[in-house]
């Protein structure tokens, strides 16, 4: 299913780029250009549906399929006259490159086994990029969640998601996920390949893909590395325009960027490097005040004209476009808690002038030293999303050695820039940033080609013996994290009695969506991942601004929670301590709570983690 | 530029970037190539690669 998904979206989207009909360097691009352009048709394709309140399986169904065989008619008419490709591929087993690619590709085939198990453990997909799309499954439309942090970002992802689950399950959407890790890898080699040299291609591809956060999230319903492949289709084809400025270039562009930006709210960062390109290259290298206002303005247009309908409904829902963002300025629907954009604050206070938002004063760089350090992201990283792995601090140095290529130079000035961004507004968290590494990445597969084509026998083969037994241990590590989803990813362990044993609530679900009526509304309390809940939801956490308790008497909540919707309340019977820190209550110690509880609930289900009660009149007493 | 047809590659280089070396770079080669071997060891060996690799011989897979 996923491979039909992506040869759909790599046919579609030839279509599209025949219809732009921007200038195209060779197949590798194409093909990489294509398949963002044929999901982007997807996202939009199901946005409208989503507005529309249209997010009906069988309509889903049948769009995604037309929309399918569309594609694959398109790729099987340029299938055809690509074909006599595969006749001139040779592959020299004594090449050390075939032996890098062989020892990349394993990890990868692992990381499926990873993906083929049902999405759990991790919070985020199951609270929010998993949990989101099933909402909007349930409710047939894009609506909006009020208690759900990111309900009203930005969500290109999301909507592919949407289709997985309305086409098969959760693994779908995983599959998606790894499929986007493996596209980035390609088109890290196929820019390598034009821009560098193909060596260089394979090294770029083997470091970004043993990237440990690329290893850990890639398998799981994340969006970062979607972000991260669109991130880098846009910039790469901002880069095509800053070489060959044109207007069908130009156009490819913004609409990759626009699509970059709708995945979630980190790609806001794609449009400001593209406009720093454009204008660099017109008023720097052309010198030209008015085509530089006319590109910019094109570009920026065409880019926020495909998210502007993300926004618009926002501002319907929350009075916001950027819900719960910027909320003081807007004045949107009040939420509990305002998420921060700069990192660790601007350092200084608003008297200390706006400087200190570009440049913070040293006491900020003390505090976050650490933090902000790609030497301790290597060594020491504060958990995997800040894990970068081990060849960006081994090779970049190396940089000294071939600064002096124009392409070099300019991409680590990209990286340079991109690194600025990602500490002060990505919240130094290189899993936000991923676009940067793929980047580096390529510096570093430069490097690494220079060092194993040196003229030197000793250097190179040195190097290359390096190389690959840092290909081996990579290769362990992905074995080593599969080995537990063998027996789910071949069918030996049933899915459910998989989840039964890996997912705490998902007993508690299992009994919520078998045993409570279709209309059923759960209170989730001290409960965070949603996502196996197929009853409409409210989720109760200290930021959420729609069940309130404060100077509430025990009918005013029943009142309350009644005029909500709720009929049921699912709750986790111990809050563990780093949730109680958060502000939730300890439900069963507290006292409103319990009073509550003794008058208001009756006990339905109970595990050894969970209960849920059903919402009742005061007769409970 | 005809819209749809390929563009050239001014930028793909003919040959490898190692062809030519001077003593200097062949310096600045072996320094990296030292630093890079250096923090690879360093990484593996911290980390516990090196031991999950032999565990893993050791076991059969």
């Amino acid at each position: 299913m996923a491979l039909a998904l992506l040869g759909g979206a790599t046919g579609v989207g030839h279509l599209v780029l025949h219809v732009i009909g921007a200038p195209r360097s060779d197949r590798g691009e194409t093909a990489v250009f294509s398949l963002a352009l044929g999901l982007g048709t997807l996202m939009m394709l199901t946005l409208g549906l989503g507005l529309a309140g249209g997010l009906y399986r069988p309509v889903i169904c049948i769009l995604t399929g037309v929309w399918c065989v569309t594609g694959w008619w398109m790729l099987w008419m340029r299938g055809v006259a690509d074909a006599g490709i595969l006749r001139t591929l040779h592959v020299n087993i004594r090449s050390p490159y075939v032996w890098l690619v062989g020892g990349a590709t394993l990890p990868l085939l692992l990381h499926l086994v990873r993906a083929l198990a049902p999405p759990h453990g991790a919070t985020d997909p199951l609270a929010y990029q998993l949990a989101l799309p099933r909402l909007y499954l349930l409710h047939h439309g894009l609506s909006f969640e009020p208690t759900i942090t990111g309900a009203l970002y930005t969500a290109n992802m999301g909507l592919l998601y949407v289709v997985s689950l309305a086409l098969r399950n959760g693994i779908l959407a995983q599959l998606m996920h790894l499929s986007l890790a493996v596209a980035v890898c390609a088109g890290v080699f196929a820019f390598a390949r034009r821009y560098l040299s193909w060596q260089a291609g394979v090294f770029a591809a083997a470091i970004f893909s043993s990237m440990p956060v690329i290893i850990v999230f890639a398998p799981q319903g994340y969006i970062d590395i979607g972000l991260c492949f669109f991130q880098f289709t846009a910039l790469w084809a901002v880069a095509n325009w800053a070489r060959e400025p044109g207007r069908r270039t130009l156009l490819l562009a913004a609409i990759l960027t626009g699509l970059a930006m709708g995945v979630k709210p980190q790609g806001l960062a794609t449009v400001l490097v593209g406009v720093l390109v454009l204008a660099i290259r017109r008023l720097g290298v052309d010198r030209d005040v008015r085509v530089a206002g006319r590109d910019i303005a094109t570009f920026v247009g065409v880019a926020f004209l495909l998210i502007l309908p993300w926004y618009a409904r926002a501002y319907f829902y929350a009075g916001n476009p950027v819900w719960p963002l910027a909320n003081d300025i807007f004045h949107g629907l009040p939420f509990g808690y305002e998420p921060v954009v700069a990192s660790g604050g601007s350092g200084g206070s608003a008297a200390d002038g706006w400087w200190h938002v570009i440049l913070p004063p040293m006491s900020w760089f003390h505090t976050y030293a650490r933090s902000m350090n790609p030497w301790y992201w290597t060594f020491e990283p504060s958990g995997w999303q800040k894990a970068i792995g081990v060849y960006f601090i081994a090779l970049l140095p190396g940089l000294a050695l071939v600064v002096r290529h124009p392409v070099v130079w300019r991409l680590s000035l990209f990286c340079l820039g991109y690194y600025v961004i990602l500490v002060r507004a990505l919240h130094m968290n290189p899993r936000y940033g991923l676009v940067l590494f793929a980047v580096a990445s390529l510096l570093c597969g430069y490097v690494a080609h220079r060092l194993a084509s040196s003229s030197w026998r000793p250097v190179r083969v040195l190097f290359l013996a390096g190389i690959m037994v840092t290909v081996v241990c990579n290769l362990a590590w992905s074995y080593t994290l599969a080995r537990p989803y063998l027996s789910v990813a071949l069918g030996s362990e049933a899915r459910e009695v998989f989840l039964t044993r890996t997912e705490p609530n998902y007993r508690l679900f299992r009994f919520i969506n078998e045993e409570t009526p279709e209309e059923a509304k759960v209170l989730l309390q001290g409960i965070v991942k949603g996502f196996y809940c197929e009853r409409d939801y409210l989720w109760d956490h200290p930021h959420q601004n729609v069940v309130r308790y404060e100077g509430m008497s025990t009918e005013q909540l029943y009142a309350q929670l009644r005029g909500l919707g709720v009929t049921h309340i699912a709750r986790m019977i111990r809050i563990p301590q780093t949730r109680l820190s958060l502000g939730y209550p300890q439900y069963f110690t507290d006292d409103f709570h319990e009073r509550f509880r003794a008058r208001f609930l009756r006990l339905v289900y109970r595990d050894e983690s969970f209960v849920l009660f059903e919402l009742q009149d005061g007769g409970g007493a | 530029m005809v819209p749809g047809r390929r563009m050239p590659d001014t930028h793909q280089q003919a040959e490898g970037p190692g062809s030519g070396t001077s003593l200097t770079e062949g310096v600045g080669q072996v320094l990296i190539l030292i630093w890079a071997l250096g923090i690879f060891y360093h990484f593996y060996h911290s980390q516990g690669f090196l031991e999950l690799v032999v565990g893993i011989v050791k076991s059969g897979l």
